[in-house]
């Protein structure tokens, strides 16, 4: 019996398909935890949060670098230590509250318990 | 200027204050006016505290602080000048608060619940914050005037 020569494209549509669901499963995993640097506007500044999250109790190590240039001066600060996350939740790593003008690069980096990594940075395009 | 020094020292004290009233310790002050001054406030133990007041230019203030409590504060009015505190421990507090031109604030805090604080107004000023723990919490407000 003779191959229909429609099943053919038809299974590379299902293999090329696979890649990005495959993809997408990873990202979706390592969605499970997660790490941001959440800003909020201040009147001259900027306030910047750690933040750590999980699905799943975690616990791990963090360092977060805010540099701020401009303003009055400039700045460098530097906090880090160990943390726990329980299940479906959050931590708040830590808190760094900026003011006086200027502009402010910040770099989140969570090391997992067990393994993974995660990078967030404050503005998303630094 | 002086009672604004203080007051704004007192402002950084009270952002970083979260610790409860000490019900006992050693308390260090120093007040120096005028050129190169030095202060260096060494303590060791539970719920001290250190209060240092510097006017001129090129003085500097080190404040070493270890254990459980303590709290430090340093004012600074002119140019120049340098500011160093150092905690270990739980539930420390520091703050810095300086006037004028090129000041330098420096905190380094290890431990869980810290929180450290700097104020400067001025020209060309610099705060490096070190913080390694939990709950840690770092302000820094920096304002140029002419």
């Amino acid at each position: 019996m003779q191959t229909p020569l429609y099943i053919l494209p038809a299974a590379l549509l299902l293999v090329a398909a696979a890649v990005p669901l495959v993809g997408q499963k990873m990202t979706a995993q390592a969605a499970e935890r997660g790490c941001e640097v959440r800003a909020t506007k201040t009147a001259g500044g900027v306030s910047l949060q750690a933040v750590a999250f999980s699905d799943s109790a975690g616990s791990g190590e963090y360092e977060l670098t805010v540099d701020k240039s401009g303003g009055g001066g400039s700045s460098n600060t530097s906090q880090g230590g160990d943390f726990e996350v329980g299940s479906g939740g959050e931590s708040v790593l830590s808190e760094v509250t900026l003011s006086g003008g200027g502009s402010a690069v910040a770099e989140l980096t969570v090391t997992w318990s067990g393994g993974g990594t995660c990078k967030a940075r404050y503005p998303d395009s630094a | 200027m002086k009672h604004i020094l203080m007051t704004a020292s007192a402002l950084v004290f009270l952002v970083t204050a979260n610790v409860a009233p000490a019900s006992a310790g050693n308390r260090a002050v120093v007040d120096q006016g005028g050129y190169c001054n030095g202060a260096v406030a060494d303590q060791h133990g539970k719920r001290n505290k250190s209060f240092t007041y510097q006017r001129g230019r090129c003085n500097m203030a080190k404040t070493f602080q270890y254990g459980r409590g303590n709290r430090a504060v340093t004012g600074q009015k002119g140019y120049r000048n340098n500011s160093e505190i150092y905690q270990q421990g739980k539930r420390n507090v520091a703050g810095h608060a300086q006037f004028g031109s090129r000041n330098s604030a420096y905190t380094e805090q290890y431990g869980t619940g810290n929180a450290a604080a700097t104020i400067q107004a001025g020209r060309g000023n610099q705060a490096d914050t070190y913080q390694s723990g939990k709950g840690n919490m770092s302000i820094i407000i920096q304002g140029g005037y002419n």
